[in-house]
């Protein structure tokens, strides 16, 4: 009986051993994967506000030619940030341009987005314009046709 | 028994420490990475808000100087650095041209067909400037006498001519008086009198036009009184028509020293007035002058 109680004491150490080791590792691979995807996430988001916080421009020209009902529109932008600016989106008093044609700005150049407004627009009357890079940032402004 | 106990605590303990020292170990190093990000996000804000900051103090006065150049003056103690101009949706110059603290720096020649008279100026950090050669004439007429002077010979300029005729005259040119109160004069030795225009067959004259605004209300009438020279005529217009005298009633006559006469304006406070002044002297020797004395009006803002 002395005999085997001592060894179902080691299995049960050993399996115990066994046990904690494998939760143990268990747990820490897991935190290393959390971890690890956390950090990443949290790093492209940082790099993402970062880069927003750093992207500045602005509009020097708009002009509308109105023609068969509808009306181009061309976007002059200056780009006075530290980070290429991409245009996501063209608004005219709201109402998202269609036949955007975008481009790349590099750092203090500038640059044209074009649209198209399935409308005409009016002399007088005055028209929001509102660009949105794709990091979300946005500058609007009124202007005129002529 | 109790060997066995304490020799399972102790390798338990051993265990669960070394998981516990990674895991904390791997939260430590990640935390250090998450700072730094956060570390390089708030620089960035920083560089951000002080270059807002610098972008706010930048001012630029843009003054065309014709339809086809621009001055372009820093009134900060900081560079400004222009990188491009516009005028209306042509883009004219771009490049990058610094303009010294309390300097000014000229855009000469752009091309004509490109300039609408208006120009905008972008600097570096994205201001937008404007200026316009229109707006500027236009200032500079209004709130001023627009004189425009006339030659003719006296035998073809004589008295029987209504003032309105003085622009059928020869046209010297065109210039202006900034005070509302005219005190004007050529004396016996101005070098004008010299000249060919003024001497003892010729007539000299000038039509000078103001817009004025009432300051009084409807009980009290605007006013405005003259003096002139001995060899000199006038007489005016108020909005396009002969004004009603105080004392005589002329008309289409033109009106010599001789007379004690002022004009009144009615009209409600505020109202606008256009006032013509027709001026013209033979060239006699002695001084040449018109004193006008406006009350209860000003220049048209």
């Amino acid at each position: 009986m002395r005999s085997i109680k001592g060894v179902s004491e080691i299995i049960a150490v050993i399996l115990m051993i066994l046990i904690v080791t494998t939760i143990g590792f268990g747990v820490f691979l897991y935190s290393l994967g959390y971890f690890s995807n956390i950090t990443s996430a949290y790093m492209e988001s940082s790099k993402v506000d970062s880069d927003a916080v750093r992207e500045n421009f602005v509009i020097t020209d708009v002009l509308f030619t109105v023609s068969a009902g509808n009306t181009n529109v061309r976007v002059a932008i200056y780009n006075y940030g530290q980070t290429n600016l991409r245009i996501a989106a063209l608004y005219i008093n709201g109402t998202a341009l269609g036949s955007l044609v975008e481009s790349s700005i590099p750092p203090y150049g500038s640059g044209f987005v074009t649209g198209v407004l399935d409308r005409e627009i009016s002399a007088g009357e005055p028209q929001l314009v509102r660009v949105v890079s794709k990091l979300g940032n946005y500058f609007e402004n009124y202007y005129f046709l002529g | 028994m109790s060997t066995g106990s304490t020799r399972k605590k102790g390798v338990s303990t051993v265990v669960g420490m070394t998981i516990f020292v990674l895991i904390f170990a791997l939260v430590a190093s990640y935390s250090f990475v998450w700072t730094s990000e956060l570390n390089k996000y708030v620089e960035n804000v920083r560089v951000d808000m002080r270059e807002e900051q610098l972008r706010a103090h930048e001012v630029l006065v843009v003054t065309p100087i014709n339809e086809t150049a621009i001055s372009v003056q820093n009134p900060t103690s900081e560079v400004v650095v222009v990188t491009q101009i516009w005028s209306g949706h042509d883009l004219l110059w771009t490049g990058q041209r610094g303009v010294p603290p309390f300097s000014s720096v000229t855009f000469p020649s752009f091309d004509r067909s490109k300039t609408d008279g208006s120009f905008r100026v972008v600097t570096l950090r994205g201001n937008i400037f404007s200026g316009s050669y229109a707006d500027m004439m236009e200032r500079i007429q209004k709130r001023t006498w627009t004189v425009s002077w006339y030659w003719n010979t006296t035998s073809q300029e004589n008295e029987g001519i209504p003032p309105t005729q003085l622009n059928q005259s020869t046209l010297i040119g065109t210039s202006y008086f900034y005070d509302l109160r005219i005190d004007w004069e050529w004396t016996d030795d101005a070098a004008v009198i010299s000249n060919y225009y003024y001497n003892s067959t010729n007539v000299i004259g000038f039509i000078a036009r103001a817009v004025l605004v009432k300051t009084t209300d409807a009980t009290q009438d605007a006013t405005i009184r003259f003096l002139i020279d001995g060899n000199s005529l006038v007489n005016f217009q108020i909005n396009g028509s002969y004004p009603a005298w105080v004392g005589e009633s002329f008309n289409d006559k033109w009106i010599d020293s001789t007379k004690d006469v002022y004009i009144v304006i009615p009209g409600d406070k505020y109202s606008v007035h256009e006032v013509t002044v027709f001026f013209k002297t033979v060239g006699y020797e002695g001084p040449v002058y018109l004193r006008l004395n406006i009350a209860n009006a000003a220049f048209y803002p």
